[in-house]
């Protein structure tokens, strides 16, 4: 019993090391969906489950989420997110406090806030862009991650 | 207990969701088994120095993109019939009621089509009450029937409640090849051919409907498709990756009203099938004729409404034709009246003088005009035509469905 506990001591301080050595900056993308549950009393709660198997229409959440294992500060950091194939972006779903948020609708070429995403309307002014045209998100994290720190954006879409 | 209300909340949200691309043509539902994949990137600096791009991964080991697919929608089936069709008694030409089929799941489909021929029962608001008679039964890749396109005589004959499997192609149970399959979003017809009867009152009508199973399954035999049990994954050369459990959903309403009798054709859970009821209609316009007769004047009383008939005496006969059918006009209406024995035409009584001719021999020669002086008798007149080229239907405002031809006669001394 002693053996085995500090055999898995010594596992778990040779890993952080490891990892630092090895990881860099860590970066995951995991896909959710949402489902309404109800609990022993009958009353609805959310609860989310991996992404295995959707039907169309239904929304797939995005997680990226990202930690820094590195003994320096990463400064600049820009996620860049394309939408995927068969996927329409669902207004307003994604993380927007710490970052500075921007969209593209060209793939990626040029980016923008969403409110300055607009088309002409035919009669001399503007309209915003449907979100569902995005084809990019990007966030640039407007602090610099520290040595340990982590962080996570994200955003939804709906299987077309 | 969780697990059942989870699934229940899926399958509602999944209908109006649903609903609404059915509404929209141009968003087809992405294919079952399609792989959704989101792989994102991530740059940084070190001071001022550009760091590699990382590449975001799905499990924390190595830059693999994350991953989900994409689910087979079964029996997302809509039937619509085109329209009702008018049929003229009599007439020989081919009538046709066409039902449309529509793959609205995200997945290639069969269809077992069933076609039945009702008899005396009502659907909806409507009661079967004629038959047609000489009933084909064709599929078609196009809406109009003798218009091209791939048109299939599926069954020469059709009996009444016959709901045996069409057979057809697409959608041949029998058929190995992909061919028997229908797209998502893609369209099949059926076409009813068949002929008027010889006669049949005016609004009765002869329904059809027309039972589409969707299926997949090409080893069962035509009418074991339940489709939950039999659905099998895309036959499509790039989907044998399989991807889970079809979900079997859409049509859960009870189309065909008819409740829980033997014609109930769809129930009201999702049970793979989709139902729709077209009709035959008869348009006729349905004519009565009254004919009445007034004596105006006698040689004894003169004109007066205490008149006999008695040798010399005046009588005016009435003749009302009315078009009840409340959808037909009538045309070609003529009135053909013998002037009775013993009584002869009175010179410019017809009434209206413009639609009435005169003969003095049989009814094939209306050439004869009557002579001498109005209000003389001629009893040479042997027939009176009035002739209406349209007699409108009854349309509940006015009396133009309503037409009245007046004449008098001297009976003779």
């Amino acid at each position: 019993m002693n053996r085995f506990v500090s055999f898995t001591l010594f596992l778990l301080l040779l890993l952080p090391a490891l990892s630092l050595a090895a990881d860099g900056i860590s970066f995951n993308s995991k896909a959710e969906v949402e489902r309404q549950m109800y609990d022993g009393d009958g009353k609805p709660e959310l609860v989310r489950e991996q992404a295995i198997l959707l039907e169309p229409g239904e929304v797939a959440i995005y997680t990226n989420s990202f930690t820094n294992n590195t003994p320096e500060a990463a400064s600049d950091l820009v996620i860049n997110n394309p939408i995927p194939a068969n996927t329409e972006y669902l207004a307003g779903s994604a993380t927007e406090s710490g970052y500075e948020l921007t969209f593209s609708i060209d793939g990626g070429k040029t980016f923008a806030p969403a409110a300055q995403l607009t088309v002409a309307d035919g009669k001399g002014g503007e309209v915003p862009i449907d979100p569902k045209e995005y084809t990019n998100i990007r966030w640039k994290l407007l602090t610099p991650l520290q040595p340990g720190e982590s962080g996570m954006v994200e955003f939804r879409v709906r299987v077309k | 207990m969780g697990r059942y209300y989870q699934l229940r909340i899926a399958l509602f949200a999944g209908v109006l969701l649903l609903a609404g691309y059915v509404g929209n043509a141009a968003a087809a539902l992405t294919e079952a088994c399609t792989e959704i994949s989101n792989q994102a990137t991530l740059d940084y600096k070190v001071g001022t120095v550009d760091q590699d791009q990382i590449l975001s991964d799905d499990d924390g080991s190595g830059s693999d993109p994350t991953v989900f697919k994409v689910a087979t929608l079964v029996n997302l089936t809509n039937v619509t019939e085109v329209s009702p069709t008018s049929v003229i008694p009599n007439d020989t030409n081919d009538y046709v009621i066409t039902f449309k089929i529509t793959n609205t799941g995200n997945d290639d489909a069969r269809y077992m089509l069933q076609l039945y021929d009702r008899d005396g029962e009502t659907v909806g608001t409507d009661v079967d009450g004629f038959d047609m008679t000489t009933v084909r039964v064709y599929s078609d890749t196009d809406a109009t029937y003798g218009s091209g396109g791939t048109e299939v005589l599926v069954a020469a004959s059709e009996t009444a409640q016959d709901g045996s499997d069409l057979g057809l192609a697409p959608g041949d149970p029998t058929a190995a090849d992909d061919s028997a399959f229908v797209a998502p979003a893609g369209v099949i017809y059926v076409h009813v051919v068949a002929q008027a009867p010889a006669s049949a009152a005016d609004g009765l009508k002869d329904l059809f409907t027309l039972r589409a199973v969707a299926y997949n399954d090409s080893s069962n035999s035509p009418g074991d498709h339940s489709v939950g049990a039999t659905w099998i994954q895309s036959t499509d050369s790039d989907d044998t990756n399989g991807c889970g459990v079809a979900v079997v959903l859409g049509d859960d309403t009870d189309s065909d009203g008819a409740g829980g009798s033997i014609l109930d054709l769809d129930s009201d859970t999702p049970d793979g099938a989709a139902v729709a009821t077209g009709y035959f209609v008869i348009t006729t316009a349905a004519i009565t004729v009254e004919k009445d007769y007034e004596v105006i004047s006698d040689p004894i009383n003169g004109v007066s409404v205490d008149a006999k008939a008695i040798p010399g005496a005046v009588v005016e006969y009435t003749i009302t034709v009315t078009n009840t059918s409340t959808s037909t006009d009538a045309s070609g209406l003529a009135l053909v009246d013998p002037i009775p024995t013993n009584t002869d035409y009175v010179v410019g009584s017809a009434d209206p003088s413009g639609d009435v001719t005169f003969s003095n021999s049989d009814t094939s020669t209306w050439t004869y005009v009557p002579v001498g002086s109005s209000g003389d008798a001629d009893a040479a007149v042997k027939y009176i035509k009035a002739a209406k080229a349209t007699l409108p239907f009854n349309d509940g405002v006015d009396s133009e469905h309503i037409y009245t031809v007046k004449f008098r006669v001297i009976i003779e001394e």
